[in-house]
C-alpha cells in the first residue's frame, strides 16, 4: 500500500497487515503480503511474464516503489534524473518485450480470440485508485451528491478496464478515439445526471477533470499503454528529440532574436519556467501536465516584460525549451494530444499555452539554418560540433562552472600581479627617497666640501686684496698679510693658475692638474726653499737684467714645463692639441723634469742659457716654429699676468714688489713690441721660448727674427 | 475517423437550461506579421487600453472577451500568434480549430499586407472551411504615412469574401466593431461549432501519430 509504505513504521497499523495490493482483505507473510486472491493473481501473472504478457498487467510493486521515489524527489533536477532512470528502465522492459512483441501480437488476438472472457476477471483496478478518489472527491465536491461520486468510480472503473482491454486490439490512434469517447460520455453524463441540474459549468469541468485525472493517473504509469504505448516510436522519438536538444544547445537568445537581460529575476524566471517543463513529465495525466505547461508559459510571459504578445513568447519559449531539454518531450506531447481531453486542448488558456509547446518543439525538430536566419555553412559547422561542446544543460553547466573556475584563477593572478605593480611601485618610491635624500646627502656633502675648502672665498679675499693693494699700493701691508696666509697661497696658486690658462680644459683633467700642478708648485715651493741658495739670489736679482729675459721670475719652472710638454705633446698628438694640452702635460712632464729642471733653470737662468738645451734640445728645436703662433702668445699674457699675481701674493720677499713693477713692464712692453710688430707674436714666443730654453738650436732655426729681440733683449 | 460532435455551445445542450442566452464559445487567432499591431489591437478590445509603449505587463498572447449580442453570448478566445516569418510554418498550429481569424496588416507598410494576402490565402486552403476571415488595416491613425490603399484592400476583401476594417488600436476606431461584425457572422448553430471545432485538432495530430506508426 502507498500510505502505508510512507508512514513512520514505529507502530503497526492495520492497514500495514492488509494485503499489499490494496485490497480490503487481510495479507499473509508466507503469500508475499498478499491475500490468497491477489497472490495467486502474482503468480499468475509471473507465469505469464515468461510468455511476455507482464507489461499489459499492473506491477504493483514496481509501481510502489516508483512512487514512492516521486514522493521523496522534490527539486526538479532530481526528479529529472529519476525520469531518465526511469526512462532507461522501461526501456530495457520495452527490449525484452520487443522481442516476443512480433508473436505477441498475433498471440494477442489469439488470446483476444481464445480467451475474451477469460481475461476480464484476471485484471482488477487496484483499490488505490479509488481510495485516491475517495479522498480527492471528500476534498472537493463534498457538497455534491453521493450518487455522483458513486457515478463516478464506476465510470473510472469501466474507464480503465476498458483502455486496457481495447489496448491489446487497437492502435494509438484507435485507443485516442476511444478513450475520447469515453470523456464524451462523461461530459453527457454531467449534462444529463439529474444529480448535476443546478450545477455549475465550472464545476462539471471540473468533475470531468477529477475523473480524467483519475483514470489517467492509473493508465499513464501503465508501461506501454497510453503513455509512449506500444507500437509507437514514441520513445526512440523521445531520445532523437533529446539528441536533437543536446545538439541545438549553442542556440542562443541571438539566434532565435529574443532578447533576455541577464538580470537576477529574468534569471529566477527562466529557472522557474524550466523547472516547470521539467515537472511537466512527473505529472500522471493530462490535466497535470497542461497546467506544469501553462506555469512555465507564464512564466516565460512574465520574462517577456510589458508587450507580451506571441510574437515574444514563442522565441523565448523555444530558448526554454532548449536550454531545459525535458525528459520524454515527445513522449509526454503525444501522450496529452491522445489521451488528454480533447476540448481541454482546442480551447482554454491551458490549450492555447500547449499549442505553443507544441510550436516549439515542431520548431526545433525542423530548425534549419534559414529559421534562424543564419549562414548555412555556420549552421552546419554548429551541427557537426560535438553535442559535448555545445553541451546539454549539464556540460554547459559544467563548462560554465570550469569557466568560473578560469575566471577565478585569472582574477587572482591579476590581483598577484597587481600586487607586483604596487611592490614596484613602492620599490620605486622608495628608489626616488633613496635617490632624493642621496642628492641631498650629496649635496650636503659637496656644500661641506665646499664650506670646508672655501674655493669662493679665498678669491674674493685676494681680489679685494689685490686691489686693495693695487689702489693702496701699500706693499708692506701685503707682506704682512701674505706672510699670515702662506700655506693657502700655496693651495690658492694652482687654483688661479689653472682657469686661467686652460680654459678648454675638462674638469677632470683639470682637477688632475690642479692636484698634480699642486703638488709640483708645491713641491717647487718646498723644493725650493732647500735651494734657497739659489732661488734667493735669483729672486734677488730679478729686479736685475733677469727681468728682461723672462718674463715672471716664478714662471720660470711652469714656462720649462711647457716647452717639454709641448715636446711631449707633439710627440704623441698632432698640433691642434698643442695649446690645451701645454698645461696638461705641464703636470706629467714636470715631475719628472722639474727637479733637475729647476736646477737647471736656475743654473741655466743664473748662468748660461745653454744647459738645460742638452736633454731638450732635439724635440724643441723640431716644434717650436709650429707652435708659437697660437698658443704661446694668449698664454703667456695670461700667465704672465698670473704671474704677476702669483708673484704678488707668493713672493714673500721684499723684493717682490719691485720686482712685480718691473714684471709689468716688461709685459705691457713686450705686448705692445708684438703688437706693433707684425711678427709680434711668434716673436713673442719666439723670445719666450727662447728665454725658457735659451736654445741655440732654436736660434739655429729661426735665425732672423729672433735673433735680433734676444739681442735686444739682452 | 470517428467523427466526434463535441458542444463548445454547451448552453444549447442544456436540456432544462432557461432559454435564455447562449453562450457560445469561439476561438479566435490573430495573424498578421510582428509589429503590424496584432496584440494592441486585442487588448484594445479586451481591456479597452492602448499603451502607446505597452508597459503593461498584461500578457496579450491569450485574451478572452465576452460580446453580448441580442440573444446570444459569444466568448471569443483569443490566440495571438508569432508574426515573425520564421515561425510561418507554425501557424497552423494555431489556426487549427479556430472558427474566426483576423488577418491584421499595417496600411502603413504595403510589405505587411502582401504578407496578410498570403495568410488569407493559407487559411482559405488549410483551415476549416467554415472559418470567419476578417481583414484589418491596423494604425489608420497615421493615415498621413498610408501606404496601402483603402480602396485596394477593400477589393481585396470583397474578392475573397472577408470581413474588412480599418482599424486603429491607438484611438479605437472599429476595434470593437470588427469584433461584431466577426461575432454576427458567425455560425450560432450547435452543429456548426461543433463539426468545425474539437476533431480538426485529431485530424491535424493523425499525420503525426501515423508517421510514428511505420
Amino acid at each position: 500500500m502507498v500510505f502505508a509504505s510512507k508512514m513512520p513504521s514505529l507502530r503497526i497499523d492495520q492497514s500495514d497487515l492488509k494485503c499489499k495490493n490494496g485490497c480490503n482483505f487481510f495479507g499473509n507473510p508466507q503469500w508475499q503480503g498478499y491475500c490468497s486472491k491477489c497472490h495467486r493473481e502474482q503468480l499468475q501473472r509471473q507465469r505469464w511474464a515468461e510468455k511476455g504478457l507482464t507489461a499489459t498487467l499492473p506491477k504493483p510493486v514496481q509501481k510502489k516503489m516508483e512512487r514512492s521515489l516521486k514522493l521523496s524527489s522534490h527539486s526538479s533536477f532530481s526528479k529529472f534524473e529519476e525520469k531518465r532512470l526511469r526512462q532507461s528502465e522501461t526501456l530495457k522492459n520495452k527490449t525484452n518485450l520487443l522481442k516476443f512483441s512480433v508473436f505477441s501480437k498475433s498471440k494477442s488476438s489469439e488470446i483476444q480470440d481464445q480467451t475474451p472472457e477469460r481475461k476480464p476477471p484476471e485484471f482488477k483496478v487496484p483499490a488505490t485508485v479509488y481510495e485516491m478518489m475517495k479522498k480527492d472527491w471528500a476534498e472537493n465536491f463534498s457538497n455534491l451528491p453521493v450518487q455522483v461520486d458513486r457515478e463516478c468510480r464506476v465510470f473510472v472503473h469501466r474507464f480503465i478496464w476498458d483502455v486496457i482491454n481495447s489496448s491489446y486490439v487497437m492502435n494509438v490512434d484507435e485507443l485516442s478515439e476511444r478513450v475520447q469517447r469515453y470523456y464524451q460520455q462523461f461530459i453527457k453524463y454531467t449534462d444529463n445526471s439529474p444529480h448535476l441540474v443546478s450545477a455549475e459549468p465550472e464545476l462539471k469541468e471540473r468533475l470531468i477533470d477529477f475523473v480524467e485525472k483519475h483514470a489517467m493517473t492509473y493508465l499513464h504509469d501503465l508501461p506501454g499503454v497510453v503513455f509512449s504505448p506500444h507500437g509507437t516510436e514514441d520513445e526512440r522519438l523521445d531520445r532523437a528529440m533529446s539528441e536533437r536538444i543536446q545538439q541545438l544547445s549553442w542556440v542562443g537568445e541571438k539566434h532565435l532574436e529574443c532578447k533576455l537581460d541577464h538580470s537576477n529575476e529574468c534569471s529566477q524566471l527562466l529557472y522557474k519556467a524550466i523547472s516547470e517543463l521539467l515537472a511537466m513529465d512527473g505529472a500522471p495525466f493530462g490535466g497535470g501536465k497542461l497546467a506544469h505547461v501553462r506555469r512555465a508559459c507564464l512564466h516565460v510571459l512574465e520574462l517577456c516584460g510589458a508587450p507580451a504578445s506571441a510574437d515574444d513568447l514563442l522565441p523565448k519559449l523555444i530558448f526554454t525549451v532548449l536550454k531545459a531539454n525535458p525528459p520524454r518531450l515527445v513522449s509526454n506531447i503525444n501522450f496529452v494530444t491522445r489521451f488528454c481531453n480533447a476540448q481541454r486542448l482546442m480551447t482554454g488558456e491551458a490549450g492555447y499555452y500547449f499549442t505553443n509547446l507544441c510550436c516549439a518543439v515542431s520548431f526545433i525538430e525542423n530548425l534549419t539554418a534559414e529559421s534562424l536566419s543564419m549562414d548555412k555553412k555556420e549552421f552546419d559547422c554548429y551541427m557537426a560540433m560535438p553535442a559535448s561542446i555545445g553541451g546539454s544543460t549539464w556540460a554547459a553547466a559544467l563548462s560554465l562552472c570550469g569557466a568560473v573556475k578560469e575566471a577565478e584563477e585569472q582574477r587572482q593572478h591579476a590581483e598577484k600581479l597587481m600586487e607586483e605593480i604596487k611592490k614596484l611601485q613602492d620599490d620605486a618610491e622608495q628608489l626616488a627617497n633613496n635617490a632624493e635624500t642621496f642628492e641631498k646627502e650629496i649635496a650636503k656633502k659637496v656644500q661641506d666640501v665646499l664650506a670646508k675648502t672655501p674655493l669662493e672665498i679665498k678669491p674674493r679675499r685676494e681680489l679685494p686684496r689685490l686691489r686693495v693693494l693695487r689702489n693702496s699700493t701699500g706693499p708692506l701691508i701685503d707682506l704682512e698679510t701674505s706672510k699670515t696666509v702662506p700655506e693657502e697661497d700655496k693651495q690658492k696658486i694652482p687654483q688661479i693658475n689653472i682657469p686661467d690658462k686652460p680654459q678648454d680644459k675638462i674638469d677632470l683633467q683639470f682637477e688632475t692638474l690642479n692636484t698634480r700642478t699642486e703638488n709640483i708648485l708645491s713641491f717647487d715651493m718646498d723644493k725650493s726653499p732647500p735651494k734657497s741658495p739659489q732661488n734667493q739670489p735669483w729672486e734677488s736679482k730679478q729686479t736685475g737684467s733677469f727681468e728682461l729675459l723672462t718674463p715672471s721670475p716664478i714662471s720660470f719652472p711652469l714656462f720649462d714645463s711647457r716647452s717639454i710638454d709641448e715636446r711631449m705633446d707633439e710627440l704623441m698628438t698632432p698640433e691642434e692639441f698643442g695649446p690645451d694640452n701645454l698645461s696638461l702635460g705641464l703636470s706629467n712632464i714636470n715631475y719628472d723634469i722639474d727637479l733637475s729642471d729647476l736646477s737647471g733653470d736656475n743654473s741655466y737662468a743664473e748662468d748660461t742659457p745653454k744647459e738645460p738645451k742638452d736633454p731638450f734640445s732635439p724635440d724643441g728645436i723640431k716644434k717650436e716654429p709650429l707652435f708659437d703662433p697660437f698658443a704661446p702668445q694668449t698664454s703667456n699674457y695670461a700667465i704672465l699676468e698670473k704671474f704677476d699675481e702669483f708673484t704678488l701674493v707668493d713672493t714673500k720677499n721684499k723684493d717682490a714688489s719691485d720686482s712685480f713693477e718691473v714684471v709689468h713692464r716688461t709685459n705691457d712692453f713686450q705686448t705692445n713690441a708684438e703688437r706693433s710688430d707684425p711678427f709680434g707674436p711668434v716673436q713673442a714666443e719666439a723670445t719666450s721660448i727662447l728665454d725658457e730654453n735659451n736654445s741655440p738650436s732654436g736660434a739655429c732655426l729661426l735665425p732672423s727674427p729672433l735673433l735680433p729681440q734676444s739681442s735686444k733683449k739682452t | 475517423m470517428i467523427s466526434i460532435a463535441m458542444a463548445t455551445n454547451r448552453s444549447a445542450q442544456r436540456p432544462n437550461g432557461a432559454p435564455q442566452t447562449k453562450v457560445c464559445q469561439f476561438k479566435l487567432v490573430l495573424l498578421g506579421e510582428s509589429a503590424v499591431g496584432k496584440s494592441s489591437l486585442v487588448l484594445r478590445f479586451v481591456k479597452g487600453q492602448f499603451h502607446e509603449y505597452q508597459e503593461s505587463t498584461i500578457g496579450a498572447a491569450f485574451l478572452t472577451q465576452t460580446l453580448c449580442l441580442d440573444d446570444t453570448t459569444v466568448k471569443f478566445e483569443i490566440w495571438d500568434t508569432a508574426g515573425q516569418e520564421r515561425y510561418h510554418s507554425l501557424a497552423p498550429m494555431y489556426y487549427r480549430g479556430a472558427q474566426a481569424a483576423i488577418v491584421v496588416y499595417d496600411i502603413t507598410n504595403q510589405d505587411t499586407f502582401g504578407r496578410a494576402k498570403n495568410w488569407v490565402k493559407e487559411l482559405q486552403r488549410q483551415a476549416s472551411p467554415s472559418i470567419v476571415i476578417a481583414l484589418a488595416g491596423n494604425k489608420s491613425d497615421l493615415a498621413a504615412k498610408r501606404m496601402v490603399e483603402f480602396e485596394e484592400a477593400q477589393a481585396y476583401a470583397d474578392e475573397n469574401g472577408l470581413l474588412f476594417m480599418e482599424t486603429s488600436a491607438k484611438t479605437a476606431m472599429n476595434v470593437n466593431d470588427i469584433f461584431l461584425a466577426i461575432a454576427n457572422k458567425l455560425p450560432k448553430s450547435e452543429v456548426s461549432t461543433g463539426g468545425a471545432g474539437t476533431r480538426v485538432l485529431n485530424d491535424a495530430d493523425a499525420p503525426r501519430a501515423s508517421s510514428c506508426c511505420k
